[in-house]
């Protein structure tokens, strides 16, 4: 298998961003930072995808979701960029990581999908206009029921919305005020060059800073650590550059291309759609019947219909009255 | 109690807790140690005296068979302390540091956020694996959990009790994605958690130098706990000895702190 063949399926980018997703943006960052030549194609379409969500990476006909089994997948073909880590850098790598899933990544969750002024306002309506026809319908809600189980789970059953807000977000901001100490002064959190963590933690980051939420006590926060800030757009910068001018320009066309696609498919279904209940109806009233062009078709309606009610067919099919003789 | 409780969240017990200091007569409330109590709730509590003892605090341990079901945050162990009740490890520190107890005084801020990061490590990856096993592992549910989390309950109870307590266990790991996981791949993830931790701990005492925070407390009751416990499957506990330091950590902690006085 030749590496060229690497591709990841991606949701699409906006307001800045290489992916809006986490999961996608944590993918494309590493591939970046261990140079793995690796196609990126924005389909925003997760039907075909094993988990059932976004991103999916493929080498001929292997399929991988995760982020863990992908950086062994890359590691195995000799792409790596935690090569000059030591064991305890290593260890730390994980705890950090650990450190953002379990209290960052609810937060996160629950701004973009339970917080119901965002999922109305922005979440929604952006992932129902990049997906295609059908799975508009299906993957926005499906989503945001995943995401409301996931913070059902936990707490108490009954528990107060404010309380379990309060909740998400202290936790959540102690997490980036302990990313902000870490990262101290430096580049990145392991000297110069970016590794795995980096990218974990940009993907989480990155939303956060750029996404237009309308409620967002997490970005306030996050705009008061300037060391964080300057690392998410030093990452931006020197790894997505030419994303401001390709969601600009190509990602923008492809994605208007879709939606101009969408548009014409949802208008030939809403006319298809119209058109079939017209005649429906017309054929059920009997309009035909005074319709000189559609005479034949009628006569052969009444016939049928004479023959279902059991009455002999009368010789002169349009005799108004031929029920009342 | 004549007295009106206080539910506490984290943020309150900052602003209202620091007044008095350390009243003597704190109770620990959790499961029966013997006949009921399960792997996951008897690391937590483990840890928790841990923690209260290393910060050298009196408290007096009250099992009762529904201590789950008086914690306000469904979650085993709870303290009570004087008017307040406050579950969990983590928010039990944060109370105890408004009375002006702790154990990290001598950390700096990179320190802290180390320490804070391993905590989670144990807490998503320790925590889950027992919770999986307990719960989701047939063998295991069949003769251990189920007899044991059924025990203090009359007929009808005990199984409707430990139906409904299976299936909300189950919905929480399948939304953090452990549902679809074999056994193997359970004790594959303990393992690097375990890796982790004792690359951090290093040849030295605990965790950070030669003095025990809630970091240690965490780690000593969830291995403690795992190593200790009989399970049909003890796949988990032959996982943590391969791991030689945090043994002899377990071991430390244990003789250090819970050897001399045994009546608590």
């Amino acid at each position: 298998m030749s590496p060229s063949s690497m591709e990841v399926d991606v949701w699409a980018g906006k307001w800045d961003l290489p992916s809006v997703d986490q999961q996608c943006l944590q993918i494309m960052a590493y591939a970046k930072f261990c140079g793995a030549p690796i196609k990126v194609n924005v389909t925003n379409n997760p039907f075909w995808s094993p988990s059932g969500s976004l991103p999916v990476f493929r080498n001929g006909k292997d399929k991988i979701t995760s982020f863990q089994s992908m950086v062994s997948y890359l590691d195995s073909k000799k792409y790596s960029a935690d090569l000059k880590l030591t064991p305890l850098q290593k260890s730390e790598c994980f705890a950090i990581n650990k450190l953002l899933e379990g209290k960052l990544h609810p937060a996160i969750l629950y701004t973009w999908w339970v917080d119901e002024t965002n999922y109305i306002e922005l979440t929604r309506p952006w992932y129902a206009s990049v997906l295609p026809l059908p799975f508009n319908y299906y993957y926005p809600g499906r989503y945001e029921r995943d995401a409301k189980v996931y913070i059902e789970t936990m707490f108490l059953e009954d528990e107060d919305q404010s309380v379990i807000e309060t909740h998400l977000l202290s936790d959540a901001e102690k997490c980036l005020t302990s990313l902000s100490v870490r990262l101290g002064d430096e580049n990145y959190f392991f000297g110069k060059s970016p590794t795995s963590l980096d990218a974990i933690v940009y993907s989480y980051l990155a939303p956060l800073v750029k996404v237009p939420f309308q409620q967002c006590a997490l970005q306030n926060h996050l705009k008061a650590c300037p060391n964080l800030m300057a690392f998410v757009s030093r990452i931006s910068r020197g790894y997505f550059p030419l994303v401001s001018d390709a969601t600009k320009n190509i990602n923008l066309e492809k994605v208007k291309e879709i939606e101009l696609r969408n548009k014409r498919l949802r208008n030939a279904f809403s006319f298809l759609f119209a058109l079939a209940s017209m005649t429906g109806f017309a054929l059920y009233n009997n309009i035909y019947q005074d319709a000189r062009l559609s005479r034949r078709f009628a006569t052969k309606l009444e016939r049928i219909k004479d023959r279902w009610r059991g009455s002999p067919v009368s010789p002169d099919f349009f005799a108004p009255s031929f029920e009342e003789e | 109690m004549p007295t009106p409780r206080v539910i506490l969240s984290e943020a309150m017990a900052l602003e209202v807790g620091g007044k008095e200091p350390w009243p003597s007569d704190v109770k620990l409330y959790q499961p029966y140690e013997v006949e009921q109590i399960l792997l996951p709730d008897n690391a937590n509590c483990l840890a928790t005296q841990a923690f209260l003892k290393m910060s050298k605090l009196q408290y007096t341990v009250e099992p009762r068979s529904n201590a789950e079901f008086m914690s306000p945050s469904g979650k085993v162990p709870f303290i009570q302390c004087g008017a307040f009740v406050v579950s969990e490890l983590e928010p039990i520190v944060s109370f105890v540091a408004s009375k002006g107890v702790s154990l990290t005084n001598d950390l700096d801020n990179g320190e802290k956020a180390d320490m804070r990061a391993y905590m989670s490590l144990i807490s998503n990856v320790l925590a889950t694996a027992e919770l999986f096993i307990t719960w989701c592992d047939a063998q295991t549910y069949k003769q251990v959990t189920k007899p044991r989390y059924g025990s203090v309950f009359p007929w009808p109870l005990n199984h409707l009790l430990c139906w409904q307590k299976r299936s909300s266990v189950t919905k929480r790991l399948h939304v953090l994605g452990w549902a679809n996981k074999t056994l193997d791949d359970v004790f594959h993830e303990v393992d690097q958690c375990c890796q982790a931790l004792s690359e951090r701990l290093g040849p030295k005492n605990y965790f950070f130098g030669d003095k025990p925070t809630e970091l240690d407390a965490l780690v000593f009751g969830h291995l403690f706990t795992v190593l200790t416990t009989p399970l049909p499957n003890n796949k988990l506990a032959a996982t943590i000895r391969g791991y030689r330091t945090l043994v002899d950590l377990c071991k430390r902690i244990e003789h250090e702190y819970f050897e001399l006085p045994t009546s608590t």
